[in-house]
């Protein structure tokens, strides 16, 4: 067994995450609503490798969260606002790799954000082209966690803080608004041939008439 | 054309079963739920393999089902007997319909829900390196629950491929020859083995939960 070790930020853990699959992110989102009220107050979309034609590669699961109640993200989210986001990305990430040794990858967004992008990627799938600016094309885009860092046998696999625009401060620290890199890498697989399926809500593929999920378990 | 032939005690099943898979679980979980699990008064657990980060290379499913209301200690030698007699039934029937309708085995041992959560603490703190393998194995050399079958046989073309004798530590006998055998778990050093080349076993969960039922 390997002693295995991932930081983001302040926050460690040291059991591995296994590769996603429908059964258990069902397993995870139940837990979050139960557990962590507040987040009934958000949607997520699920989107990226993890739904596409690739999900047998994935290793993560890509949320858009958007909050009706909240301003479109930006500079101006007001402290609060931001803390309770912050918050809640903190709190579904730990549920995710603590219990359901699941790595979610979580970005605040507009409600709107995860279908702007779904419709660039269908725009490249046709052979278009990719905008300029990303972040003009679908919205700003701001994750919980400045800092990563894997350790596997007490080797650094993995560190980095990833570069971002403008940061949100928090209670304690802050929003950080990403540059276009995760999405340039998806138009990019695009281009490549991964078919991307229309994003997705949570609530909405797991609650709607009990229907069990479609994808999930390799048999 | 491979003659088979699966045995639990008395009870032949001659269709041999494939790998399981999600989709035939739920199949077979809510046909087992609609009919047995109201009467019986149970949660049902899935854990093992099966529930891992490798499920692709198990060929059974391991279910625990545990009588609501038990959840400490041995309670099933003081269950009424009853509530007992239907418990086997499902044991019983829940394997055969496994087998003959859906195509897998399925492994399905009582238990309580105190000794599933220890099962699980037992095995993050091996994975974690907190516990060593002697440690990990004595700790966890206790009962692992009921089944309701104390021998195992299977053959193909009449060459028999495996034959167990469950180890027993108590006996619950009920009637016409029907009888809780509480287990021994004895198949640890192989589990600790899995754990130590990167298999992960994921918590014991509810089925209702797995399939997204409303209890």
């Amino acid at each position: 067994m390997k002693p295995f070790l991932y930081e983001l930020d302040d926050l460690s853990f040291d059991l591995p995450w296994t590769a996603p699959d429908v059964y258990r992110l069902r397993l995870w989102f139940n837990d979050l609503v139960r557990k962590f009220p507040d987040s009934r107050n958000f949607d997520f979309q699920l989107l990226g490798d993890f739904w596409s034609s690739g999900q047998g590669d994935a290793w993560s699961i890509v949320l858009f969260v958007s909050a009706l109640d909240l301003p479109e993200p930006g500079n101006d989210l007001p402290v609060k606002m931001a803390t309770r986001i912050r918050e809640l990305f903190r709190n579904a990430v730990s549920l995710g790799l603590e219990k359901h040794r699941l790595l979610f990858e979580l970005s605040f967004t507009a409600p709107d954000s995860a279908k702007r992008l779904f419709q660039i990627i269908q725009q490249v799938e046709s052979g278009g082209e990719v905008p300029l600016d990303i972040g003009d094309a679908i919205g700003s885009r701001f994750e919980a966690f400045r800092r990563v860092t894997k350790t596997v046998n007490g080797l650094v696999e993995f560190e980095k803080e990833p570069e971002f625009n403008n940061h949100v401060p928090c209670d304690q620290g802050a929003l950080y608004e990403r540059s276009g890199f995760y999405e340039r890498t998806l138009l990019k697989k695009a281009a490549q041939g991964r078919v991307y399926f229309l994003p997705v809500s949570l609530n909405e593929l797991f609650t709607a008439n009990g229907s069990s999920p479609q994808n999930g378990a390799k048999s | 054309m491979k003659q088979f032939l699966y045995q639990l005690d008395d009870v032949r099943f001659d269709r041999p079963w494939a790998r399981p898979d999600m989709e035939r679980l739920g199949l077979w979980y809510r046909q087992t739920r609609e009919a047995f699990l109201d009467s019986t008064n149970v949660r049902c657990f899935l854990l093992g393999g099966f529930w891992s980060n490798e499920s692709d290379k198990s060929w059974d499913i391991d279910v625990f089902v545990v009588p609501i209301g038990n959840d400490e200690g041995d309670p099933y030698p003081s269950m009424e007997k009853g509530r007992l007699l239907r418990l086997h039934n499902l044991m019983r029937d829940g394997t055969a319909l496994a087998i003959n309708r859906y195509r897998f085995l399925v492994d399905i041992t009582a238990t309580t829900e105190a000794h599933l959560e220890e099962v699980a603490r037992q095995y993050r703190l091996f994975e974690k390196g907190k516990l060593d393998r002697v440690t990990f194995l004595g700790k966890m050399q206790i009962d692992t629950g009921y089944g309701i079958h104390k021998y195992i046989t299977k053959n193909i073309n009449g060459v028999k491929l495996f034959e167990r004798t469950v180890r027993i530590a108590n006996v619950i006998e009920l009637c016409d020859g029907k009888c809780f055998y509480k287990k021994v778990f004895s198949e640890l050093s192989k589990q600790s083995s899995y754990i130590r080349q990167g298999r992960i076993y994921y918590d014991p969960v509810r089925l209702d939960d797995v399939f997204g039922i409303e209890s």
